[in-house]
């Protein structure tokens, strides 16, 4: 991700662009610096959506996820002066937010759910918005998936596939190299694709 | 190039994430093998469902509540970092503070040139005491270091450099004129001391001390005597 995907966040949140040459989050982390603390709630409301969908996607439980995205926002705030103007942003943030779930993470000491824990899916469509009990469906699928896999695998998958961060990005934001990435990345894929597989054979839903 | 050895690559093909190299033999040897080109579609369809699933489930009250629990720490915690940031200029209050206490102590230190020596200083001819040496007023005389003035010298000189006798001799002078002349100060200049006198002048060096016995002596009357 560039500031291409900064400037795509900013816009769609009805916020006016910067001048090119500057980053788009820049001048709220002026303000932010200079004292007015307030401008902060504005960065978060710009950053939520991939900092809790990494919160989430790599504990998968929300209260986890909630606390971890609560980390997540009062570490961006206190490492505000470390950022250099001008960088992307939400590389910075998904670094983050990352190393903060992992952090969550390690304090619980989950374990990898087993492939054929496909029972007690969310089934009742009947009488509520089809469309909520499906896609509560569908995310109750995708934690299962993610809970076959490391802690590791887990976070390098949902950066490179889920917020779309490039290899060496991701290896930046969680402090291995290249190569470690795409290891994981590639044991990730395979766990998924194994647990889809397996899913199909049961005859659960996609 | 073995299957498993495509097996292997397909993870990563399915992302993009091969060099260009291997990308082009996967995808030459995918031509050609159906049960790769089956597992290859399904790593895609895979990933195609993991990036469909819908985001985090927190609604917009959940999120609202999460930013204002966060802002009230960010408001606790900014407080120290406002106060922080005023005093920018407090550290050079401090320098300022020490450089106005080294002056100060520079000017304590430094001996003052204006006041004469003390009256007391001045007495009556007596033998010369040997247990203090004695500085020749006649000749000119390197001072020993921690002589009178160092006045002359500020903070950037050098400290080892003391003033010579020479250099004080103007300083000095002035208060042997002071001292020649009477309490009359309507006197038209010095007047001849009546007796041979001795002026002391203790230097800031406890071990120098300025001893100069000086008399008048007459005009002489009449023709005046030749030179020698």
């Amino acid at each position: 991700m560039t500031q291409g995907t900064d400037s795509a966040v900013m816009a769609g949140e009805g916020m006016t662009l910067v001048p090119a040459g500057t980053g788009p989050f820049d001048h709220l982390v002026r303000r932010i610096r200079s004292g007015e603390v307030e401008a902060f709630d504005q960065l978060m409301i710009l950053v939520e959506r991939p900092v809790l969908a990494v919160a989430w996607r790599i504990l998968g439980d929300r209260d986890l996820a909630r606390d971890a995205a609560q980390e997540t926002f009062l570490r961006i705030f206190r490492s505000l002066d470390s950022f250099r103007l001008g960088e992307p942003f939400l590389p910075w943030v998904h670094r983050i937010a990352a190393n903060a779930s992992l952090d969550q993470a390690r304090r619980r000491g989950p374990a990898p759910v087993a492939l054929d824990d496909l029972g007690d899916l969310p089934q009742d469509t009947h009488g509520c918005a089809e469309a909520l009990a499906v896609q509560d469906q569908q995310r109750e699928l995708v934690r299962r998936a993610l809970s076959t896999l490391t802690p590791a695998e887990r976070s390098a998958l949902v950066l490179r596939d889920l917020e779309g961060l490039d290899t060496e990005e991701v290896a930046r934001a969680l402090g291995v190299k290249a190569v470690t990435v795409r290891s994981q990345v590639s044991s990730a894929r395979s766990k998924v694709q194994a647990f889809c597989r397996r899913m199909l054979t049961l005859g659960g839903p996609r | 190039m073995t299957t498993s050895h495509v097996h292997d690559l397909l993870a990563l093909h399915a992302g993009g994430d091969l060099d260009p190299t291997d990308t082009v033999r996967v995808e030459a040897h995918l031509a050609t093998c159906p049960d790769c080109l089956a597992l290859a579609q399904a790593y895609a369809e895979s990933r195609a469902w993991l990036a469909a699933a819908p985001d985090a489930p927190f609604s917009g009250g959940e999120r609202r509540a999460i930013r204002e629990a966060v802002m009230d720490q960010v408001r606790r915690e900014a407080r120290p970092r406002v106060q922080a940031r005023i005093p920018a200029w407090k550290p050079l209050l401090g320098v300022a503070a020490a450089l106005m206490l080294l002056l100060a102590g520079l000017r304590a230190w430094q001996p003052t040139t204006s006041p004469a020596p003390s009256l007391a200083q001045v007495s009556k001819p007596q033998t010369a005491s040997h247990d203090t040496p004695v500085a020749d007023a006649s000749r000119p005389a390197q001072a020993t270091s921690g002589a009178a003035t160092s006045a002359r010298t500020g903070p950037t000189d050098c400290p080892d450099t003391a003033p010579t006798m020479a250099q004080e001799r103007p300083t000095r002078t002035v208060q042997m004129a002071r001292l020649q002349a009477p309490a009359d100060s309507a006197s038209d200049g010095p007047q001849p001391l009546a007796a041979p006198t001795r002026i002391e002048i203790q230097t800031d060096n406890p071990n120098i001390r300025i001893i100069w016995l000086a008399q008048a002596t007459p005009e002489p009357t009449g023709t005046p005597s030749p030179k020698e």
